[in-house]
């Protein structure tokens, strides 16, 4: 009884304003996604057309059947995508174009740059603000059920090297800031928490850790302010950084779960860079906040404290520390990896896992909405101190490091196939 | 006044917030998986196309 009481947020009325404004951001952004997205196809399409018509023609004099069937396939699928906005080949829509393939301004762009103008020109009114909070972690459910684009062999590939990749960044980065903060004289507090924010989950690794290092308020401050800054600064600048150093979309989806620190911005930048970026990302992502706990463990030993309570003990710290949501994620794999012909699978149309391939994006637009509403620039402000120069070394150092580790990998052991 | 503040401290000392993030995105994935085994076309044309409007 007492577990069910502890499940309801204390206070959770006041959360729903908030939470009821991001949905409502995220449907708007959704819908003005979906008509940009049309549009462009139906561009693309209007462009496409006659020169399938000209091959087509050109494979039927040929006699090369199986080409003509291909060809006509496409023509069928173009021919659809002018319907839909009741256009002509010919008719061009180039301002569709410009924005949804040129600027990459999709619905996470739209909902993170279109949040912070919210938040930062217009303001929020204070009603709306804890609301805002609880959005961002709706990414969870999204995550989970993204589980059923994933099969064994690419956990075993993908999220091996992941582990592998996310082991040694984390550790390395997480004793490297330790070791600096402590050689500058930097207080063991803030120490603690810029290692485990640097080297793991950012807010969430800060949170975990500052009470086994007796971080002070002002330390949490400096160090959350560090890493909201440079995830957010990161957030925006990888992926047209991707694009311009031309790395493929698996490469990139590994390279931002090294470089950028919370899970929700990682997984924005990687969705809004393309979905196989996305796919690999979030498996990546999966490996690396699971060591999280180990990294307080870390903490703990390297500062020699002896905590109290809860947090005592090595199992007593992975239990309370474990991110439990992940192992809904690792369930849904092992279905999908089964091959269960009463569950499906994400392409095959009319089973539950193709209807839960159509909700996972609207946890993540929800999500992103709230993080976009919640990045102020007062609070990026409080970034200052020593904590910025050590966090923002790291983190650039981390980038630069995990694009070359992911150029050396290639593409292929970390595409994820998905099965089905 | 004081037992209802009480009551939410302990409450709040029960699960860590992140747990608790964790324990409602674990039911709210089940949810969605028990409505989509249950009727898969319906909630396919909700997300994909009712909840489009244009």
């Amino acid at each position: 009884m007492s577990l069910l009481r502890s499940m309801i947020v204390p206070g959770w009325p006041r959360y729903i304003p908030g939470l009821l404004l991001c949905i409502a951001f995220a449907l708007i952004v959704m819908n003005i996604d979906h008509v940009l997205g049309k549009y462009h196809k139906a561009d693309a399409a209007s462009a496409a057309i006659p020169k399938i018509e000209k091959k087509l023609a050109e494979a039927r004099a040929a006699g090369d059947s199986d080409t003509v069937a291909g060809l006509q396939k496409k023509l069928e699928k173009n021919r659809e995508s002018l319907e839909k906005v009741g256009g002509r080949a010919g008719d061009r829509w180039s301002w569709a174009t410009f924005f949804y393939q040129t600027l990459q301004f999709k619905y996470v762009a739209m909902l993170l740059i279109g949040g912070i103008l919210i938040r930062n020109i217009f303001g929020v009114p204070g009603v709306f603000l804890p609301g805002i909070g609880i959005a961002r972690p709706i990414i969870k459910p999204g995550i989970i059920i993204l589980g059923v684009h994933y099969v064994w062999s690419d956990v075993i590939r993908v999220g091996g090297t992941g582990l592998l990749l996310a082991a040694v960044f984390i550790f390395g980065t997480a004793i490297t800031v330790m070791w600096v903060c402590r050689r500058f004289g930097v207080s063991d507090g803030l120490g603690g928490i810029m290692g485990a924010g640097t080297g793991v989950c950012g807010v969430s690794a800060i949170i975990a850790t500052s009470p086994v290092v007796n971080a002070k308020p002002r330390d949490m401050a400096y160090a959350i302010g560090t890493i909201l800054l440079f995830g957010t600064a990161m957030l925006f600048i990888m992926p047209y950084l991707g694009r311009a150093i031309d790395v493929s979309e698996p490469q990139f989806g590994a390279w931002v779960a090294v470089a950028i620190l919370n899970t929700a911005q990682l997984i924005a930048a990687a969705e809004w860079f393309g979905e196989e970026s996305r796919n690999t990302a979030v498996l990546i992502n999966a490996a690396r906040i699971m060591l999280i706990p180990l990294i307080v463990i870390f903490a703990v030993w390297f500062y020699g404290l002896k905590t109290k309570g809860a947090d005592a003990g090595f199992w007593k710290t992975m239990r309370s520390k474990f991110p439990v949501f992940i192992l809904g994620f690792f369930i849904l794999i092992i279905f999908n990896s089964l091959n269960i012909d009463a569950l499906g699978g994400p392409k095959v149309e009319g089973t539950p896992f193709w209807a839960m391939n159509a909700v996972y994006k609207w946890f993540f637009a929800i999500g992103f909405a709230g993080i976009g509403l919640s990045i102020s620039i007062d609070d990026m402000k409080k970034a200052g101190g020593s904590a910025f120069l050590v966090g923002s070394g790291a983190a650039t150092a981390k980038m630069i490091l995990g694009l070359i580790v992911v150029l050396l990998i290639g593409t292929e052991l970390l595409r994820v196939t998905g099965g089905n | 006044m004081e037992k209802e503040t009480l009551k939410h401290e302990k409450a709040a000392q029960g699960l860590s917030s992140a747990k608790r993030e964790d324990i409602w995105a674990l039911i709210i994935a089940f949810v969605v998986t028990v409505i989509s085994i249950a009727a898969p076309d319906a909630v396919h044309t909700f997300f994909k196309k009712m909840l489009f409007f244009f």
